[in-house]
């Protein structure tokens, strides 16, 4: 079974992308190779300049922790670590490789609302603090690229909205790069780019969407 | 990092590290005890006894290490199992497979040094306890007492470090192999695959106990009883290593009996044993580790008891026995006696250590044996040997009978020489005359008592016991002859046949105290872990417990699935334990008797199974308690 076939595409620096297409028309598939959680059969993945099929598995999860944050649909989070020690938890694995910018984790920490929470636990954190959290530690290495798989999947609508607007506006205030994965219209009208995905394949790319817009055209395949 | 990310969750989830604490506890109380004692028996004197606290006390330690790598590397996969997600999500942020191996190794670590507190502590208790005990069985003076310092604790809980870390190896190898997308994406999953490496090892464990039995089963008497629990051991690594292939067996098997018996809950019970069935393998190790141990540990003794009741009642065609309580009867003692009215024959034997050298090479060594020196007199009026070759009357002073046991190791026939030593630089040569079977309780070999003596440096070597045979009709006169020289000698001691084999009795159940003892702490410390494991496996399972009864299952019928697993469980578990002790039992039949069938005591079958069995009962009924305490709504939320 060919779960992506004769994908190529590029995300340029500071863009927003957003993933849509029908269940398993290889959404997921395609994040997974792109964050290197998975290795394409054949084909390559590039991420910073760096090709990701000649890494080992030790050197792909260095080059994860530095080049690429994280943001799940749940289950984001170390139950046992409190909000501030699971956003500095990547830097903290690296050990002497990295340093912690205190700089960065006070603004992100700042930027995600989390002053009060910084020293609660996960268990006493409401999903969409948790999901805030889970964003920060995407960032706190100020990674190339922040890869989001549903990032509201498991979110009321307003905490999944304030979710998307820090992602916006990671975007356009720090030139962040994200791609996410959505089933939901309304969160892909926050990206710069729409991919439509079908069977593998991309089928179209909406600029600048719109939810109207972006809904019609999956009515159109069919979802 | 790692440490305190490792502190911080062995803090966080308390109840899931509570099974692996109370193991290590455990094993640092029984250890550090075991040191405590060893130290002490080091410092000591010989004559407080030190040789026979260490002698005691290295096995004891030994077993106990073994014991509770099992039940610590048991309660760490199942919490490595537990958060298989975490350990994903660690992975997919920036953990390396190096780094997850390491924090399963920390968390190791912090569980042994939060555990060295009250194990050390209690472990000093208890070797007081036990130092009390062994004074009070009269195997040491009372003038030995406990003395240790660091090294003892030092040692204690390096050795349980280094335990807990080789049990905790699988696991941790296990958690860095965690498919990230997999484990992120569906809910705790158990990995359906078993490493190859795993069960690999397993084999070639499980190929080197077979190899090893089978040596067993060849080797002399003391050897394979000595092995005989060790070879358990081996082969419970094997059966640990293979416990998700046993698991597997086993939840196929119970599974399909459980769809044919039970029409309501039966499908729901073979399904939840085949995707459990790592959980039932990890479930049923200890208790079949207790079955195992606990039935060679009690039958080897009892085989070797058998055997040598057998023996002995054959062996024994004297009237009377003349023993003394103290230093040993006099040379002449043998005299003495034949000089009564009535006596038809009396010899005296004296035990004496010898070593066959090899026969080509006098220079050689060869294998030790315990001679018996006897003095002139017609042995076989007194003693049947059960002579199977040549004749064993009227030793002449070189000549001497042999064990078939020890006749096959030198390959020695009747008429051959051979070269003694008795443990100076001179050598007897030798002519074997007789080769005969009951050896046990006996010795090897049996030499003249010029022969012996001459090794002795001029030292009387007296004699252990003389054996008195009566003509025929004189009972009376010789048992009064007798009496009377007792009330001479105060120290002389006579048994008739009756009171030489209850005594021979009473020592035998005085040396199985330390068995007993040794049990019922493997005992204690594998129940501990098997209740540890299910509980641990109940709670883990508490949302689809809360499922079941949401969609309208009853709590009765979740009790009985509940049941219906525990049984098959304990099922599994009592047919390996069976197995791994059967596969032990025959081996040292086979070196005990030369037949493979060992004589097992009825009552100490229906014992351990029925130890077992309430055992099971008791867990069964705490983990349906838990299963059923919560009420739904909570459980599904995730509460504890």
């Amino acid at each position: 079974m060919i779960a992506l076939d004769n994908v190529s595409t590029a995300l340029p620096y500071g863009t927003f992308t957003a993933i849509m297409g029908p269940s398993g028309s290889g959404k997921s598939t395609l994040l997974h190779c792109a964050s290197g959680l998975e290795r394409p059969d054949q084909g390559m993945v590039e991420v910073g300049g760096r090709e990701l099929g000649a890494l080992s598995e030790t050197a792909l999860t260095r080059l994860r922790r530095e080049r690429i944050g994280f943001v799940f649909q749940g289950f984001n989070l170390l139950p046992a670590l409190t909000a501030e020690q699971n956003i500095v938890l990547p830097v903290r694995l690296a050990g002497r490789r990295a340093t912690l910018d205190r700089d960065w984790l006070e603004r992100l920490i700042d930027y995600t609302g989390l002053g009060e929470r910084r020293h609660h636990r996960p268990g006493e954190l409401s999903g969409g603090q948790q999901q805030r959290v889970a964003i920060a530690r995407a960032l706190i290495t100020r990674p190339d690229v922040v890869f989001a798989d549903e990032p509201t999947g498991a979110l009321d609508t307003s905490s999944g909205r304030k979710v998307l607007e820090l992602l916006r506006g990671l975007v356009e205030e720090v030139g962040q790069t994200v791609l996410m994965v959505t089933h939901d219209p309304a969160a892909a009208s926050y990206a710069d780019s729409v991919l439509l995905l079908a069977d593998g394949r991309i089928i179209d790319v909406l600029r600048r969407p719109s939810a109207a817009t972006v809904a019609e055209r999956l009515a159109g395949l069919g979802v | 990092m790692l440490v305190s990310l490792a502190w911080s969750t062995v803090r966080f989830r308390k109840t899931s590290f509570t099974g692996s604490f109370v193991a290590m506890t455990c094993a640092q109380l029984l250890v550090m005890a075991c040191a405590a004692l060893l130290e002490s028996g080091a410092r000591a004197a010989p004559a407080q006894g030190g040789g026979d606290v260490i002698s005691f006390a290295v096995p004891f330690g030994f077993t106990c290490l073994l014991v509770s790598a099992f039940a610590v590397a048991g309660t760490f996969s199942l919490s490595v199992q537990q958060r298989t997600r975490e350990i994903a999500l660690l992975r997919a942020v920036a953990a390396t497979p190096g780094q997850v191996r390491r924090l399963i190794a920390y968390e190791a670590l912090v569980v042994t040094a939060v555990a060295a507190v009250p194990g050390c502590g209690l472990g000093v208790l208890l070797a007081a306890a036990l130092r009390a005990w062994i004074v009070g069985q009269g195997w040491v003076p009372e003038s030995f007492s406990l003395s240790f310092g660091p090294p003892s604790v030092l040692g204690a809980v390096s050795l349980c470090g280094v335990t807990a870390q080789l049990a905790v190896w699988s696991s941790g190898r296990r958690a860095a192999k965690v498919r990230v997308l997999q484990a992120l994406g569906e809910a705790s999953v158990p990995a359906r695959r078993v490493g190859v490496a795993r069960t690999v090892l397993g084999l070639a464990v499980l190929a080197g106990g077979v190899w090893g039995l089978a040596a067993l089963s060849r080797s002399s008497i003391s050897d394979a009883a000595s092995a005989a629990g060790g070879m358990v051991m081996v082969l419970m690594v094997a059966v640990g290593l293979l416990a998700p292939w046993v698991g597997r067996g086993a939840g196929a098997v119970f599974g399909l009996l459980c769809l044919l018996l039970l029409p309501v809950i039966g499908p729901l019970v073979r399904a939840n044993l085949g995707v459990g069935h790592r959980r039932l393998g990890a479930a049923a190790t200890p208790l079949a580790l207790t079955v195992a141990f606990a039935a060679v540990a009690l039958f080897v003794p009892q085989m070797k008891w058998h055997e040598l009741q057998k023996q002995d009642h054959g062996r024994l065609v004297a009237d009377r026995l003349v023993q003394a309580t103290e230093k040993g009867l006099p040379d002449s003692a043998d005299r003495t006696v034949r000089g009564l009215p009535g006596v038809a024959a009396a010899v005296g034997t004296r035990q004496a250590w010898a070593q066959v050298l090899t026969r080509n090479d006098p220079a050689g060594q060869g294998p030790d044996a315990i001679a018996q020196a006897v003095t002139d007199g017609p042995l076989n009026q007194v003693l049947d040997l059960g002579v199977a070759q040549g004749d064993v009357d009227r030793l002449g002073s070189h000549d001497i009978a042999m064990s078939q046991a020890l006749a096959r190791k030198v390959h020695a026939a009747v008429g051959d020489r051979l070269w003694l030593s008795f443990g100076d630089d001179r050598r007897e040569g030798t002519r074997v005359t007789a080769i005969y079977t009951r050896d046990r309780g006996f010795g090897d070999l049996v030499v003249s008592h010029q022969l012996a003596a001459a090794h002795r440096n001029g030292e009387p070597s007296g004699q252990d016991t003389v054996y008195v045979r009566a003509l025929p009709g004189q009972q009376r006169t010789v048992a009064e002859g007798l009496e009377a020289l007792r009330r001479k000698h105060p120290s002389w001691q006579v048994l008739d046949r009756t009171a030489h084999w209850s005594e021979a009795r009473r020592q035998q159940d005085a040396s199985m105290a330390a068995t007993y003892l040794l049990l019922v702490v493997v005992t204690v410390f594998t129940s501990i872990s098997v209740v540890n494991t299910l509980v641990m496996t109940t709670m883990e399972r508490a949302g689809e417990f809360a499922l079941l009864r949401l969609v309208g299952a009853t709590r009765r019928q979740v009790a009985r699935m509940m049941s219906a697993e525990n049984a098959v469980t304990v099922l599994a578990a009592l047919g390996v334990g069976a197995t791994v002790a059967a596969m032990v039992l025959t081996g040292f039949s086979k070196a005990l008797t030369d037949s493979p069938y060992p004589s097992l005591e009825g009552p100490t079958i229906a014992l351990i199974l029925g130890a077992a069995g309430v055992l099971a009962l008791t867990t069964g009924l705490l983990t349906t308690h838990i299963a059923l305490r919560q009420q739904p709504g909570t459980a599904l939320r995730g509460g504890e």
